[in-house]
């Protein structure tokens, strides 16, 4: 008795044991690949710009207390209206309420930043599934999500956002909601075409002569494949979001009660900074945009060219015929040559040498 | 075989206006129990009597006193003759009139915009492929990246801080009297388009480097295929090569984001006209958004969406022209 | 060498491309010349230059990405090394014509293939577009495409790939060249349309007595339409060979192993002689004679010095330290 207690524990915490380091060893896994992942922007020239900029947008959003002087929420901490830059307001104070525009600006980048990255995964998540499902199972279901689609894609997407925040109120869970609501159309059509082309690749006939189920082949064979679409496109849209959000902010239709850059460049245009000619006070939110919908589209865009190295070849072949050593491309060329009077001794080991100047 | 695709394009539009008829007229519906309640709040210091005589009359006057199915069914047969309904608007004005009125002022915009944007667009985009790899090259490529980055709204801004404000070379603003004052002579056209300058050219800015953008992609995506070193082998000359072969097949995604800009033509301009207090669709729009004015949103809707489906239409149909690959069921490519 | 009834006649071309790593030297200063009439195979690995080889020839090959040297291009008695691109366009598609490997890529995709063929008559003809049409229905008819005259107004979607390879050339033979290069002309087709491809290439180059550069992977297509035959490894010319001695009796160890691939009905007893590895990498090619790495004669002397293509009597040259003789063959 006893000791098949001790056996059937042993057992217990052997298969937990399992369970846990497989969970673990998944976790380390994922966490070594996404690492891997940002080496190799970082190695990319444009992806590093991205990170760089993205890096410390993250840092101005997350310790926004921190670094701003003031909090812009708070209804006591306001100066005089309509301050010029000084050491103690770096961008001054805005005309109708006096909050400090620096600070306003940094805790913008949490709204911007924030709606971005959460509706570009979840576009992503419904892209992705819309995508396969419509790609991979096909018949009736393809059909229906491609029709969904065509209506989606005419019924014009800012006054239905601005009839809908209307209805159900102006909340950045319901803005999140409606920018998924819509946006997912044109991912899940790129992700349909790439799984029409998986499906019809040999591994994945191979798995399913093999008896794998549909759902097993998903996920294992069809997900991965369209993976890096995935990641770039997320980026790609996570951008384009950050742009439709401010608009939608900037038309005085985002969270009432939130601070964020469209809000801010609103209020340039209510409060009179033109006529003023407060140009830090304009120029300062459109750079926080620019500054994170540009890093976005940068790591989008080196993404694409370490997924596709044939995106850059075109544009390089001239580089490289502009830095063209001639001599060495003689002494190519005399080798070439030398060898056939002689018998060529010797190696042929372009790779060590450079062609650059 | 051409004939059968265009007709059952055609079927499918007229399928999918309905379909959107029917989410236009349902969506502004969702969780509201009583249509005149919502969209016709009390005002003033009514009593509750006198407001439930003016919620009648007003049940009355735009049809919410019979089930929504019945009102779906008004609405369809309105539809059919030219009817989309009366505004909330004193006076109670005609939608259609009220688009009619102030379509006009939003195509002055964004026609222009678009005829400047595309062709612009395309010559740069060609020179740029011509010169690939090359400083005009590189410089069209940043600059798409750093345009699509800036908010057409956010150049917007600028352009009336710097040329109207600053420079006052523009107005910053559109004269109010610019509408009522227009009577089709030189000068009343010379008015419209000095005040449309600056809205135009800051929708332009994008526009133009998009259109560059997609024509310098395809034209060297196109260039680099097969069958421009056969047309080459049989010794055509490199204009007729560029023309006949290169630039016939190039056009194709520069039609496809035509046709998408076409279909945006209406209801791009929103967040641009605002800034401007331009007397266009989107101000009608957000005027109706601020007054609940729910049946001129709901007519504004609809034309919109039916203008992007015809322009949907009439795009596939030119594709189906310009590439016979199009098939009856395969559509694109 | 007799130079006067050459048609084509190439002198040492090289061919590199530069990138960032390095140069890649995809051909590595080749002799080529075909007769008047004559029918020559060039024969090798994907990837071993043949294609460059043939797009060279028709100086096809742009400069970027490729540098190209040549000391010799003479076709019909006309020197065409220095000739610039404009005076090029008069020579292609009239005097000589390529037949591309994949009709489907190599034909304009919005264009009637009709249209397409009448671009060549209305180039160098100087023909009505009437006229021109009724040319092209003619070619079409004669490179066996029934009903041309429906055929004429088709795109190229609309066709079967043997039709559409018929059509490649009959755009080649329009104005029936001196010379003729086909690159791969059956690779992407079916075995029993290839047959009838062939066929129709052989009879075509019969029939207008062209001299053709056949481009292929392929030896078996090659022994029934070939007179000559080179075989190229990594961008050299490593045999050089008529046609039956070739197969007969190989010279080089890598003619053995690519004639060994092919299966033979008649010997049951026949051991299948396979080359192992791959075609190196053009930027790691090894020292010595390239093959050697693949090679089971193999000595010291073939792992450091590159041996020459010499002439062993009977207009066959190869490039071997140890070529093989009838009794080594296994």
């Amino acid at each position: 008795m006893s000791i098949e207690n001790t056996v059937s524990e042993k057992k217990l915490t052997q298969n937990g044991k399992t369970v846990w380091s497989k969970i673990a060893a998944s976790c380390l896994k994922f966490l070594r690949n996404i690492g891997n992942f940002i080496v190799r922007l970082w190695n990319h020239p444009k992806g590093r710009v991205g990170l760089i900029i993205l890096g410390a947008l993250s840092v101005c959003a997350i310790f926004a207390p921190i670094i701003a002087p003031f909090d812009p929420y708070d209804v006591t901490q306001r100066a005089e209206r309509g301050l010029h830059p000084s050491w103690e307001h770096p961008l001054g104070t805005t005309i109708s309420t006096g909050q400090d525009i620096f600070s306003m600006l940094i805790y913008g980048a949490r709204v911007s930043l924030l709606i971005g990255i959460v509706t570009g995964i979840c576009i992503a998540f419904l892209g992705a599934i819309m995508g396969i499902l419509s790609g991979y199972v096909g018949g009736w279901v393809d059909n229906l999500i491609m029709r969904v689609v065509d209506v989606m894609l005419v019924i014009p997407t800012l006054p239905l956002t601005i009839v809908l925040t209307n209805l159900f109120g102006k909340s950045y869970f319901m803005i999140v909601f409606i920018f998924t609501l819509f946006g997912w159309t044109g991912l899940a059509r790129t992700i349909r075409s790439q799984v029409l082309v998986l499906k019809n690749s040999n591994y994945v006939k191979a798995a399913e002569l093999a008896g794998a189920g549909r759902w097993h082949i998903m996920m294992k064979h069809i997900l991965p494949g369209v993976s890096h679409l995935l990641i770039m496109s997320t980026c790609l849209t996570s951008a384009g979001i950050m742009v439709a959000e401010a608009g939608l902010s900037f038309l005085g239709l985002g969270d009432p009660t939130a601070i964020s850059w469209g809000k801010m460049l609103a209020e340039v245009q209510s409060g009179g900074a033109m006529l003023f000619g407060y140009w830090w006070w304009i120029i300062a939110p459109g750079i926080g945009i620019f500054l994170a919908v540009y890093s976005f589209m940068r790591i989008g865009i080196a993404m694409e060219e370490i997924f596709n190295p044939r995106m850059k070849q075109t544009s390089s072949a001239y580089k490289i015929f502009k830095n063209l050593n001639n001599q060495y491309i003689e002494e190519v060329f005399h080798s070439m040559d030398e060898s056939e009077k002689l018998g060529y001794v010797g190696g042929v080991n372009d790779n060590d040498e450079t062609v650059g100047v | 075989m051409k004939k059968s695709y265009i007709i059952k394009r055609i079927l499918y539009t007229v399928l999918l206006f309905f379909v959107v008829l029917t989410l236009n007229f349902f969506i502004p519906r969702i969780g509201i129990d009583d249509p005149a309640e919502r969209y016709y709040p009390p005002q003033g210091n009514m009593s509750d009597i006198e407001y439930d005589i003016v919620k009648q009359a007003t049940r009355k006057q735009y049809g919410f006193d019979v089930s929504t199915w019945k009102q779906y069914l008004r609405y369809v047969d309105g539809l059919f003759h030219g009817d989309l309904g009366n505004s909330f608007k004193s006076g109670s004005p005609k939608v259609i009139d009220l688009i009619a009125e102030r379509l006009p002022w939003t195509l002055v915009l964004s026609i222009t915009t678009l005829f400047i944007g595309a062709i612009s667009g395309v010559l740069i985009g060609a020179f740029a492929a011509w010169k690939r790899g090359r400083w005009p090259d590189l410089v069209l490529m940043n600059a798409s990246t750093i345009t699509t980055a800036l908010p057409s709204f956010f150049i917007a801004l600028i352009l009336v801080l710097i040329l109207g404000f600053e420079a006052e070379w523009f107005p910053a603003y559109t004269d109010p009297n610019m509408v009522a004052d227009f009577d089709w002579s030189p000068e009343a056209i010379g008015t419209v388009f000095y005040n449309a300058a600056l809205p135009i050219f800051s929708m332009a800015i994008g526009s133009i480097v998009g259109y560059a953008q997609t024509t310098r992609n395809s034209m060297i995506a196109v260039s680099g295929e097969d069958f421009i070193v056969t047309a080459r082998a049989k010794g055509l000359s490199s204009d007729t090569v560029l023309y006949k072969h290169t630039l016939r097949n190039a056009i194709l995604p520069i039609v496809t984001n035509f046709g998408m800009s076409v279909s945006g033509l209406v209801g791009g301009a929103v967040v641009i006209e605002q800034i401007f207090n331009w007397n266009g669709m989107g101000t009608l729009f957000l005027e109706a958004n601020n007054t609940n004015d729910y049946p001129l949103m709901m007519g504004i809707m609809l034309f919109l969406s039916t203008f992007a489906l015809v322009a949907n239409l009439v795009t596939d149909l030119c594709y189906c022209l310009l590439d016979p690959r199009v098939t009856v069921d395969g559509g694109r490519r | 060498m007799s130079e006067n009834n050459d048609m084509l006649s190439v002198k040492n071309l090289k061919v590199v491309f530069p990138n960032q790593m390095g140069v890649v030297r995809a051909v590595e200063g080749i002799d080529l010349h075909v007769k008047e009439g004559e029918c020559v195979a060039l024969v090798g690995e994907s990837g071993c230059g043949k294609s460059v080889t043939s797009l060279s020839i028709m100086k096809l090959i742009g400069t970027p990405p490729a540098l190209t040297r040549v000391d010799e291009l003479v076709l019909d008695g006309v020197e065409m090394k220095d000739l610039t691109d404009r005076e090029m366009q008069h020579i292609r598609g009239s005097k000589i014509s390529m037949i591309f490997q994949d009709a489907m890529t190599a034909l304009n995709p919005v264009m009637t293939v009709g249209k397409q063929i009448d671009e060549v008559f209305i180039k160098h003809f100087h023909m009505k577009k009437e006229e021109a049409k009724k040319h092209s229905i003619e070619a079409l008819a004669r490179v066996g495409v029934p009903s041309p005259e429906q055929r004429y107004h088709d795109f190229p979607h609309q066709l079967s790939g043997g039709m559409r390879q018929r059509v490649l050339i009959a755009m080649a033979f329009a104005c029936e060249p001196k010379f003729i290069i086909a690159d791969e002309p059956t690779t992407a087709l079916d075995v029993t349309i290839q047959a009838q491809v062939l066929e129709v290439l052989a009879q075509m180059q019969k029939n207008n007595n062209t001299s053709l550069l056949l481009i292929t992977h392929d030896l078996s297509i090659v022994a029934n339409m070939a007179d000559r035959i080179y075989v190229m490894y990594c961008g050299k010319i490593v045999e050089e060979s008529p046609a039956y001695p070739l197969f007969k009796d190989p010279k080089h160890p890598y003619t053995e192993g690519l004639l060994g691939a092919i299966p033979k009905l008649s010997d049951k007893n026949h051991e299948f002689i396979q080359i192992p590895d791959n075609v190196p990498h053009p930027m790691h090619k090894p020292e010595g004679c390239y093959f050697h790495p693949r090679c089971r004669y193999a000595t010291e002397e073939c792992k450091c010095q590159m041996p020459p293509l010499v002439d062993i009597g009977d207009g066959r040259k190869v490039r071997c330290f140890h070529p093989l003789s009838k009794g080594e063959k296994s």
